[in-house]
């Protein structure tokens, strides 16, 4: 139960911000790379799999419930899960070459994978090329009228779900399969663990979710296009783990608040973003290996060893 | 017409191949996969252009210039950065050299600003043209001196590391650091050369193909992307490996960039090198290894 409480204040945080819709969008920005992020967390931190693709699948979302919401006016809630279950099917479909290869193999095989997609989006006729789509409308699902604070709890609520689901899934027997796959794909094998199974289902749960962030993406930015969605995406998304600290959702969420949050910040100072997030990133690596979240002594959420 | 395109996807996949072979040199001797790579080049690519540009020194001397200078990028990073986290996950220190990607590019943007810098090609005579019986081939005096420094470079590499007591000496550190160190070899040193050599050849790579891409913050990134899977495509920790992986890449894209699709170029040839992985997990010359359950 106490982990829940962890989450009271992420609901009182935009209370003070009620009159500035624009800090307001940022934190709905945040909590919804902080969706796509905890993809990346399932798929690296609990079932060792290594993607630097992961921006495809947010693209695959993204696209997919613009068009259906564009061009063929299907509710938004249904596009965001037919969204959701298409980036599940493409995350199974990658997911198997990484039944042969590993390591930095995986790595390109992902990369290539992130680079094709965004390349086959500015060729074709319906994503726009490269223009991208725009004029998005605001869901119509979001009952009171589309402002930002209410966009915020929507999307907290669904990290909020998630984070039930998960935990449940990390204490039971398909999550203790999947942390004995990352920790020894022979001994998970010699207990009888599919790892056929489990590598998709890390891929496609991965991509799943990371589908879902690009759904509400495309819909909170109301414009989209291929370059949006390039290699720096992905890397970020790792980092974005990293950064907060992996394995836990509410690291996560201070990594994305950290991405996201930053540029916001200093956007009025005349210094390049980069160097400060390469240089924090350095440093966190060096000095605070479990991420940011060891300051605030937060205890590991998921109770599970941190590789 | 199909000579045409393999001739340009050798000399494209030859500037592949260099930085393939610098990834996989700092990677034999130290374990380290450089992110950071093409942008370490891409300073010395700017090095040059400020030398040469706006300075006004001679172009050979501003092309030793900006090599020395990433050479020195290459002994820094890894005396400085990677050295003293020596004993973290593999999977942090990729995450360091992502970090060291990000404040190279903020450096230049901070300092050179958002434009495309425009480097001469050294040679500019008229095109070599060869001909016989069914069709002529064009290559500029440009490719060729791609073509001829990079064969160069690869032979000294090759002799380097093959015939002198040094480059024994830094095969062995790549094979068994510790039984090198045993046998008196000072592994300290070798690993500080071999970032030396890499960090220079990065330079090379950049300098060389900053005529066709313009000087700019993110101009080494497809060179980093084709070179890093080149790496792999020849098994990432074989020399020929990285040449062949190079040069193959090069000539698959220039030949479905021709016949099947150019806007789709990338992603024909990434879906074939996919495939070869997928049939060859370890790439082309890698090997198997048993390992320790």
């Amino acid at each position: 139960m106490k982990k829940y409480l962890y989450f009271i204040p992420f609901v009182l945080v935009p209370l003070p911000f009620a009159g500035y819709p624009f800090l307001l969008s940022i934190f709905v920005l945040i909590g919804i790379y902080t969706i796509a992020a905890i993809g990346m967390d399932v798929l690296t931190t609990w079932a060792g799999q290594i993607s630097i693709g992961n921006a495809a699948f947010f693209a695959v979302g993204a696209y997919t419930s613009a068009i259906l919401v564009v061009n063929f006016h299907v509710p938004f809630l249904i596009a965001f899960l037919i969204s959701g279950l298409f980036a599940l099917i493409i995350g199974i479909v990658v997911g198997l070459p990484a039944l042969r290869v590993s390591g930095f193999y995986l790595a390109v095989v992902t990369m290539a994978f992130g680079i094709a997609v965004q390349q086959i989006i500015g060729v074709f006729q319906i994503t726009g090329g490269y223009n991208g789509i725009r004029n998005i409308p605001v869901p119509s699902f979001w009952i009171f009228k589309a402002s930002p604070l209410y966009q915020y709890y929507i999307v907290l609520t669904i990290i909020f779900l998630i984070f039930i689901v998960l935990s449940r899934i990390s204490f039971s027997k398909s999550g203790l399969a999947l942390f004995a796959m990352r920790d020894s794909e022979i001994a998970a094998r010699s207990f009888g663990i599919n790892l056929l199974k489990y590598k998709l289902a890390a891929f496609g749960s991965s991509a799943a979710l990371t589908g879902l962030a690009g759904s509400l993406y495309a819909s909170a930015i109301g414009f989209i296009s291929p370059s949006q969605f390039d290699l720096t995406l992905s890397l970020d998304l790792l980092a974005m783990v990293i950064v907060g600290g992996a394995g836990s959702v509410m690291g996560v969420m201070i990594g994305a608040a950290f991405f996201v949050g930053l540029p916001f910040l200093l956007s009025g100072y005349n210094i390049s973003i980069t160097i400060i997030q390469g240089a924090v990133l350095i440093l966190i690596l060096l000095f605070l290996p479990k991420g940011l979240l060891q300051i605030f002594k937060i205890k590991d959420l998921f109770k599970k060893k941190v590789t | 017409m199909v000579f045409q395109q393999i001739i340009a996807g050798i000399i494209t996949g030859s500037l592949y191949a260099i930085v393939a072979l610098g990834l996989v040199i700092a990677y034999k001797v130290t374990g380290v996969m450089n992110f950071a790579y093409g942008y370490m080049g891409m300073i010395s690519a700017y090095i040059f252009f400020t030398c040469f540009s706006m300075v006004g020194m001679n172009y050979i001397l501003s092309f030793f210039i900006a090599i020395a200078f990433g050479s020195f990028v290459g002994y820094a990073v890894e005396r400085g950065l990677l050295r003293p986290v020596r004993n973290i996950s593999p999977a942090s220190m990729v995450i360091i050299t992502l970090g060291l990607l990000l404040v190279l590019e903020g450096v230049a943007l901070q300092i050179w600003g958002n434009n495309y810098q425009q480097i001469p090609n050294l040679l500019n005579g008229l095109p070599l043209i060869l001909r016989f019986n069914g069709g002529i081939i064009v290559i500029p005096q440009q490719n060729l001196l791609i073509l001829g420094v990079v064969t160069a470079v690869i032979i000294a590499l090759i002799l380097y590391l093959n015939l002198t007591f040094q480059g024994k000496a830094m095969r062995a550190v790549a094979q068994n650091e510790e039984i090198a160190k045993l046998m008196g070899i000072n592994s300290s040193l070798m690993m500080s050369i071999s970032w030396i050599i890499s960090g220079s050849i990065g330079a090379l790579a950049a300098l060389l193909v900053a005529p066709q891409t313009f000087v700019y913050p993110d101009m080494m990134l497809n060179l980093q992307i084709m070179g890093f899977t080149a790496a792999v495509l020849g098994g990432f920790e074989s020399i020929p490996g990285s040449i062949i992986g190079g040069i193959s890449i090069g000539i698959i894209e220039n030949l479905v960039g021709t016949y099947i699709s150019t806007n789709l170029k990338t992603t024909f040839s990434l879906a074939i090198i996919v495939a070869i992985l997928i049939v060859k997990p370890e790439g082309l010359l890698g090997s198997a290894k048993a390992r320790r359950v």
